[in-house]
C-alpha cells in the first residue's frame, strides 16, 4: 500500500518504527482500536498519518497542555497549518475565531475538560469527525494511576458525535484499566494493539544510597562518568534549580534547570540548547514534557524515585529514541518514601483548604443571591496548584449543598489516596527487588519478559564501561560580545 | 550581591513606612488595582512598576523573612519599615549597582514585552532564511505574535527583498545598540538572548552567571535597555524605519483595566459619577476607583471638574506640609475635604518621568 509514501511525504520517514503500521491500518479499515505503544515510539503518528486519509477531521483529546503545545507546534513545522490546540493558551478572541472556522481544521487538539463546555462541543458537532482520539485512556479508570473525573464523560461525547473511529491510547496494559476503558467508551469490540513497554536499549540500575549527602555525591560522580546528553529528575523544582547550578559551577555542566516555574520563552531557548547539545544536562522535574524530540539522550538520572512504575517508564522513556545503548540509573534513600508519600498527598485539596474554599463560596453565594448569579470557575488563587482548584470546582459545581460537597470530596480524596499508596508501594518493591528489574517491571504491567539479553539491569549484572565517557571535550563558553554576536547571528563579516 | 534584597529594600525606604509589604509585592509585578497605581504615582515609585513580573512569590516571602530576621526592616500589621541598619545594607548593596537608570515599568512595561517577542521572532526567521531554513521551532509562542510577524514580513517583503530586510534591520539594531553603549546600557544583556541559525539564544539565568551579575540586577538592566530602546526609536522614528515599524500599531503607551475604560467612555460623554454608577450597577465608590485611575494613568485627564482649584491648592499646602502620602493623616487634617479629591490630587502630584 501507500502508506509509506504518505509517511516520507508527510513526516520525513521511510520506514515505520515496530507496532505503529498495525495501529494505522486497524484505523484505515474503521475498526475502534485500543493501542499501546511505548513511550518514546511515535505514538503521535498513529493518528496523524490515518487524518491524511480520512475525510472528515481528527479529534484529539489530551490532558496534558505541554504536551498538547508541542505537538501542534511541531505539526506547524512539518508544514501542517490546519491544525490548533483549544485550550487556555488560546486567548478569548483567538478561541472564538478559531471555533468560527472550525471547519478548517484537520486535526483539533482539546482538552477533556473544554470539550465538556456546551458552545465549544455544539460547534465542534457540527463537522464531521472522523477520527475520535483519547490520549492517555487510562485516566477514565479509577484503578489506573492518573484517575480523571472528567474523563468518565467522554462515553457520552463520543456517543453524541456518532460514535466516529476511535483511537485509544493507553500507557498501561493492565487488564482491569484496559476493560474500564472499554466499557467508559462503549467500544466493547475495539481491536486491541498492545506492544510491549519494554526498551531493552534502556538498562535500568537501582544504587540505594544511606542518605541525601551521599546521594549528591552519586549524582556529581556519576554525571562526571557517564556519556550525555543527560537528564535528570527530580521532586523539587527548587532541588533542580540548586543541583544544576552546583553542576555548572563544578564545570560538570552546562547544566540548565528546566521546570514549570521557568517561563516560557526561557524554556524555549533551553529545549533548543539541549537539542544542539550545547547543554548536555537537564535538571527536571517529574511530568513536564520536554518539547523536543531529542534522539540522543544516553542516560536518564532518578534523584528521587517517581510515585508509580508507568511514571518511571515515561521518564525512562525520554532515553535512547535512536535505538543505541542508554542507561537508567534511580538513586534511592531509604527515606525516600515519607517524601514520596507527602508529595502524593499534597496533590489534592487538604482539610483546611476544603474549608477555606467553602468558606469563601459561601460568602460569594450570599453576595451572589442578591442578583442571582450562578457560580462561576475562577482562575486559580494563590496558594492552590491547578489540578486542586480544578477538583474543588468540580465537586462544588456537583453537590447539592455543602456538606453533600465536602462529603464527596473527602471520600473521593480518600480513595485515590489509598490506590496511589499501593503504587507507591509496587514501585518501594520493585527498587527493593533482588532478582531481575526488567522482568518485575514487565511483570506489573501483565508482561512477561521475552528475551535476554546484555546489560539488562543491574541485578543481572552490568558492564558499566559502555555508558562511561573517553575524556568528554568542554564546551568553551565565551564571554558574550554584542557586535560579535550580532554578527555572527546575521552572517556579517566583521573587520578585524 | 543579593540584588532582590535591594530592589524590596529601596521599595519599602521609598514608600516611608506608610505601606505593606504586600503592596511592595504588587507594584514590582505591576498588579492592575488601583491601590497600586496609586502607590507608584504617589510614592515617586513609577519606574519599578511591572520591572519584574517574573518574581517567584515564594522567593518574595522568603527573602522578606530573611530580612525581618536580620534587623534589616520591621513589619507590623498593615506597614513595613526600613531600619537603620536596613538602610545601611541598601546603600551597600546599591553601591556601583544604582538602579539601572533608563528602568521606566510605568511607561513601557505594557510594551516591552510585545516589542521584544516581536524583535526576537523578527531576528530569528531572518536568520533562518538567510540559510534557506523555514522549519524552525520559534522562540515565542504565542500566535497573536507569530501571525503579526507574519503580516509584518509580508508587507515589508513587498519593498525589499530578504537580504536587504536583513541587512536593514541589522544596521539599525548596530546603530541603536552603539547609542545605548554611550548611555551606560549594556547591549550584550540584550543580544545574548536573540536565537538565530542553530543558535539558541541564552537564558537569563546564564547571561547573568557569565557576566557575573546577580539574575535580579540582570532582569533589571536587561528591562532598562530595552525601555532606552524603546523610547529611543519612538523619538526618532525616521532614523529606525524598521524598528519603529514594530510599534507603529502603538498610539499610547498607558492602558486603563477594561472597566475603567467602560467608565472613561461615559465620562466622555458628559456623566458623572452617579448618573454612572446607577446605569453600570456598581458603586459610586468603584466609578471613583476608576476616575483614580485614569487621572494616574492619562496625563490628559485634568481634575478641574471634580476638585475646585482652591481645594486643590489646601490639599497640596497639607501634603508638603504634612510630609506625607498617607490618606488617613492628610483626611484627618483637612476634615471638610473628602477622601475622593484628596486622592486625585495626590495623583497628579508627582515629579512625571514622561518621554
Ligand atoms: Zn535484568
Amino acid at each position: 500500500m501507500e502508506l509509506e509514501k504518505i509517511l516520507y511525504e508527510k513526516f520525513s520517514y521511510t520506514q515505520f518504527r515496530k507496532g505503529q503500521k498495525e495501529i494505522i491500518q486497524s484505523i484505515l479499515n474503521e475498526k475502534d482500536t485500543l493501542a499501546l505503544l511505548p513511550t518514546g515510539t511515535g505514538k503521535s503518528l498513529c493518528y496523524q498519518l490515518p487524518g491524511y486519509l480520512m475525510k472528515g477531521m481528527v479529534l484529539i483529546i489530551s490532558p496534558l497542555l505541554s504536551l498538547m503545545q508541542d505537538q501542534v507546534e511541531q505539526m506547524k513545522i512539518r508544514g501542517e497549518k490546519r491544525v490548533v490546540a483549544i485550550n487556555s493558551f488560546l486567548t478569548r478572541e483567538e478561541r472564538r475565531s478559531v471555533l468560527q472556522n472550525v471547519h478548517k481544521y484537520k486535526f483539533i487538539y482539546i482538552s477533556p475538560e473544554l470539550i465538556q463546555n456546551d458552545f465549544i462541543f455544539k460547534k465542534i458537532k457540527s463537522v464531521p469527525v472522523s477520527l475520535l482520539v483519547i490520549d492517555e485512556a487510562h485516566c477514565i479508570s479509577q484503578w489506573g494511576y492518573d484517575f480523571r473525573p472528567d474523563y468518565l464523560e467522554l462515553g457520552r461525547i463520543r456517543r453524541e458525535l456518532g460514535n466516529p473511529v476511535t483511537l485509544a491510547l493507553t500507557a498501561t496494559a493492565r487488564e482491569d484499566v484496559q476493560n474500564d476503558i472499554k466499557k467508559f467508551l462503549h467500544m466493547e469490540n475495539a481491536e486491541e494493539y498492545i506492544n510491549s513497554v519494554d526498551r531493552p536499549n534502556i538498562a535500568l540500575q537501582v544504587i540505594k544510597v544511606r542518605d541525601y549527602q551521599t546521594k549528591k555525591q552519586h549524582l556529581f560522580e556519576l554525571v562526571k562518568q557517564l556519556t550525555g546528553p543527560g537528564i535528570l529528575y527530580f521532586s523539587s523544582k527548587k532541588l533542580a534549580n540548586e543541583v544544576a547550578k552546583e553542576l555548572n559551577e563544578r564545570s560538570l555542566g552546562p547544566a540548565a534547570a528546566y521546570h514549570s516555574g521557568i517561563d516560557q520563552e526561557m524554556r524555549i531557548l533551553l529545549q533548543q540548547q539541549f537539542l544542539y547539545d550545547e547543554l548536555k544536562i537537564m535538571c527536571a522535574t517529574s511530568a513536564f514534557g520536554m518539547g523536543v524530540n531529542k534522539e540522543n539522550v544516553r542516560y536518564i538520572i532518578h534523584f528521587h524515585p517517581p510515585i508509580n512504575l508507568e511514571s518511571y517508564l515515561q521518564e525512562i522513556g525520554r532515553a535512547g529514541r535512536d535505538g543505541e545503548k542508554s542507561i537508567a540509573v534511580m538513586l534511592y534513600a531509604d527515606d525516600d518514601i515519607f517524601l514520596q508519600q507527602q508529595l502524593l498527598e499534597s496533590e489534592y485539596p487538604s482539610d483546611i483548604q476544603i474549608d477555606h474554599f467553602s468558606r469563601i463560596q459561601r460568602l460569594k453565594n450570599f453576595l451572589n443571591n442578591i442578583d442571582g448569579n450562578v457560580p462561576e470557575k475562577t482562575a486559580v488563587p494563590e496558594g492552590y496548584t491547578e489540578v486542586q482548584w480544578r477538583l474543588l470546582w468540580k465537586f462544588y459545581i456537583n453537590s447539592k449543598d455543602e456538606n453533600d460537597f465536602k462529603r464527596k470530596l473527602r471520600s473521593f480524596i480518600d480513595e485515590r489516596l489509598a490506590i496511589k499508596k499501593v503504587k507507591l508501594q509496587e514501585i518501594t518493591d520493585w527498587i527493593e527487588y533482588e532478582g531481575c528489574r526488567r522482568e518485575r517491571l514487565l511483570m506489573s504491567f501483565q508482561e512477561t519478559k521475552r528475551e535476554r539479553h546484555d546489560n539488562c539491569c543491574d541485578n543481572c549484572g552490568l558492564d558499566l564501561s559502555c555508558y562511561q565517557q573517553a575524556n568528554a571535550l568542554k564546551k568553551q563558553v565565551l564571554p558574550i560580545n554584542w557586535r560579535h554576536r550580532l554578527a555572527e547571528l546575521f552572517s556579517i563579516e566583521m573587520e578585524i | 550581591m543579593n540584588y532582590f534584597y535591594a530592589l524590596i529594600l529601596y521599595c519599602i525606604y521609598q514608600f516611608k513606612g506608610e505601606r505593606s509589604i504586600k503592596a511592595v509585592q504588587y507594584l514590582l509585578t505591576g498588579k492592575k488595582s488601583t491601590q497600586t497605581l496609586q502607590d507608584a504615582v504617589w510614592y515617586s515609585l513609577q519606574h519599578l512598576y511591572s520591572v519584574y513580573p517574573e518574581m517567584d512569590a515564594d522567593a518574595f516571602i522568603d527573602t522578606v523573612k530573611k530580612l525581618e530576621k536580620t534587623g534589616s526592616i520591621v513589619i507590623s500589621d498593615k506597614t513595613v519599615t526600613l531600619t537603620d541598619s536596613g538602610k545601611k545594607v541598601l546603600s551597600e548593596l546599591m553601591s556601583g549597582y544604582p538602579i539601572p537608570d533608563h528602568l521606566n515599568g510605568w511607561q513601557f512595561h505594557k510594551i516591552e514585552q510585545l516589542f521584544w517577542q516581536r524583535l526576537t521572532l523578527l531576528i530569528q526567521i531572518l536568520t533562518n532564511w538567510a540559510y534557506s531554513e523555514t522549519k524552525f521551532i520559534p522562540v515565542v509562542r504565542d500566535y497573536p505574535i507569530q501571525n503579526w510577524v507574519k503580516r509584518w514580513l509580508g508587507e515589508k517583503r513587498q519593498i525589499y527583498n530578504k537580504k536587504q530586510l536583513s541587512l536593514r534591520l541589522y544596521h539599525e539594531l548596530f546603530t541603536i545598540f552603539e547609542i545605548c553603549e554611550q548611555n551606560r546600557e549594556n547591549p550584550d544583556y540584550i543580544v545574548a538572548r536573540f536565537t538565530g541559525y542553530q543558535k539558541p539564544g541564552y537564558t537569563s539565568t546564564q547571561i547573568a552567571k557569565q557576566a557575573a551579575v546577580d539574575e535580579t540586577y540582570y532582569l533589571l538592566a536587561f528591562r532598562s535597555c530595552l525601555h532606552f530602546m524603546i523610547k529611543t526609536i519612538w523619538h526618532e522614528r525616521g532614523e529606525f524605519p524598521i524598528l519603529s515599524s514594530l510599534l507603529a500599531d502603538r498610539k499610547s503607551p498607558w492602558t486603563l483595566t477594561s472597566s475603567s475604560w467602560e467608565t472613561y467612555k461615559f465620562l466622555k460623554y458628559g456623566k458623572n459619577v452617579e448618573e454612572i454608577a446607577k446605569f453600570r450597577k456598581l458603586k459610586k465608590s468603584t466609578i471613583e476607583d476608576h476616575i483614580v485611575e485614569i487621572a494616574l494613568l492619562d496625563p490628559a485627564f485634568s481634575i478641574k471638574t471634580y476638585v475646585k482649584p482652591e481645594t486643590q491648592k489646601r490639599i497640596t499646602e497639607a501634603v508638603n506640609l504634612l510630609h506625607t502620602r498617607k490618606l488617613k493623616t492628610i483626611k484627618d487634617y483637612l476634615t471638610d475635604i473628602d477622601y475622593f479629591s484628596i486622592r486625585l490630587v495626590l495623583s497628579k502630584m508627582n515629579d512625571k518621568k514622561d518621554v
